[in-house]
């Protein structure tokens, strides 16, 4: 019987470095990029009344882990193509790629607590007014219908995993009234 | 933040008197006023109690009283009376911003770095003899601030479009010599910041199956430290932004597992997991 709970970790760091790109090589096209990197590290094991456990109750040694939920690697890359149209308004056509690591979703390095590494694909197209005050759009999310879980949970014996989501459509309308 | 340490004129002397009045400059709401002594005084306007805008207050002395629950904040922003206390919380503050007044104008500087008085332009020749009475006012252009500047830069409309009243002979004006200097100043920015928080101690809001879930954790700090950059390539074509950081923690709180009530479970307790 195991189940979780906030603990303090005496000692540990994060270390890393983010890198952000906005490139608008012609007026019609705005390319982006983001990529992120956290070293998360644990240096000193929890002290009572918190223990060193793993999510199946086993007395393990957190040190040298990274932290739960926190990736190694994050990144994204975003491009976007506008064409005015008469009227005042634009059409426009984007896509966004983003992926990151997998990393552990408890402490303890149990492979059924490992989170898969996944990349994903957006596509968008839409009309706004050029002035932003509407826009309507088509979306699309996870075009390659990636199947991966965004969390592990467990409680007493029982574990559950949290799926993405998977291939969806939509549509958005927005109008700002100021 | 690359055009925050300059001086902004906020306002005319003329503009700034006894009663409170708001401005908004680089949208951040600015509450004026002048002391008795006849100092002008800028904070931010919001009441550091429930947020209510201090311009909307009445002045008490030099302090501005809010209008809402009667807290009384001194010119340097900081709390110098709450009703029904005894001692008046001066931890809760708002901002205070620097202020310069010459030549008739009040200048605000909206910066993080220490204000630079050299920034300011020389403007005392407005008032010399020669010039037309001094001229005041405010207008509210809702425009893009860009078109404005460009508007200021354009020197052969004058001749037409004021023809009666600034405006003179257009050849005179389309030979006059006029000199644009650019200054790319903001094109690259370099920080770095060392910072220390604190994280309150806790105890899980999520749902237990055991007490011991609920065990307190202790309060978290972190001392942080981040270095960065921001730089335009190719005619601000391309936009990098990068920074590296290091965060060293002591206490962080985390999700763990409790410790079981069982003890030790078996090695093979590692059981099937469903897919």
């Amino acid at each position: 019987m195991a189940n979780p709970a906030l603990i303090n970790i005496p000692k540990s760091y994060v270390e890393g470095a983010e890198l952000d790109i906005v490139a608008q090589p012609v007026s019609a096209l705005t390319l982006s990029g983001g990529l992120t990197y956290v070293k998360s590290r644990v240096q000193e094991d929890p002290g009572a009344p918190f223990a060193a456990v793993d999510p199946f109750g086993k007395v393990t040694s957190f040190i040298g882990e990274a932290f739960p939920n926190t990736p190694a690697w994050m990144g994204n890359a975003d491009a976007v193509y506008t064409v005015p149209v008469p009227g005042d308004r634009d059409v426009y056509f984007g896509a966004t790629v983003s992926a990151r690591s997998g990393p552990q979703a408890a402490f303890g390095e149990a492979p059924e607590f490992r989170l898969p590494g996944y990349a994903s694909l957006d596509l968008r197209a839409g009309v706004k007014s050029q002035d932003e005050k509407w826009r309507a759009e088509l979306w699309t999310r996870n075009v390659t219908n990636r199947a991966y879980w965004q969390n592990v949970y467990n409680s007493d014996d029982v574990i559950a995993r949290a799926p993405g989501e998977p291939l969806t459509d939509g549509i958005a309308l927005s109008y700002r009234f100021q | 933040m690359l055009f925050r340490n300059c001086w902004y004129m906020i306002a005319w002397s003329s503009e700034i008197g006894r009663a409170p009045r708001r401005r908004l400059i680089m949208n951040e709401p600015v509450a004026l006023y002048r002391c008795e002594a006849g100092k002008a005084v800028a904070l931010e306007d919001r009441c550091p109690h429930r947020n209510y805008p201090l311009s909307r207050g009445t002045l008490v002395g030099d302090n501005v009283q809010c209008g809402y629950h009667g807290l009384i904040v001194g010119t340097d922003g900081t709390c110098v009376h709450a009703p029904g206390q005894d001692r008046a919380p001066s931890t809760i503050q708002v901002k205070a911003y620097p202020l310069h007044e010459a030549d008739g104008i009040v200048w605000i500087w909206m910066g993080i770095a220490k204000p630079d008085p050299a920034l300011l332009p020389d403007l005392s020749w407005l008032h010399e003899d020669g010039w037309t009475p001094w001229i005041d006012g405010y207008i509210h252009l809702k425009c893009q601030h860009q078109l404005l500047t460009e508007n200021l830069l354009d020197i052969s409309h004058l001749a037409h479009v004021h023809k009666s009243t600034m405006g003179s002979d257009p050849e005179i004006i389309a030979r006059a010599e006029t000199s644009v200097t650019a200054t790319d100043r903001a094109v690259r920015l370099l920080y770095a910041n060392a910072t220390q928080g604190f994280k309150s101690g806790s105890y899980s809001v999520i749902s237990a199956n055991i007490s011991a879930q609920f065990t307190p954790v202790s309060q978290e700090r972190v001392r942080a430290y981040e270095a960065g950059f921001k730089q335009s390539l190719l005619e601000h074509k391309i936009e990098v932004t990068g920074a590296a950081f290091f965060y060293d923690y002591k206490d962080k709180q985390l999700v763990g597992t409790t410790q079981t009530l069982f003890g030790q479970p078996g090695t093979d307790q590692h059981s099937q997991v469903l897919r």
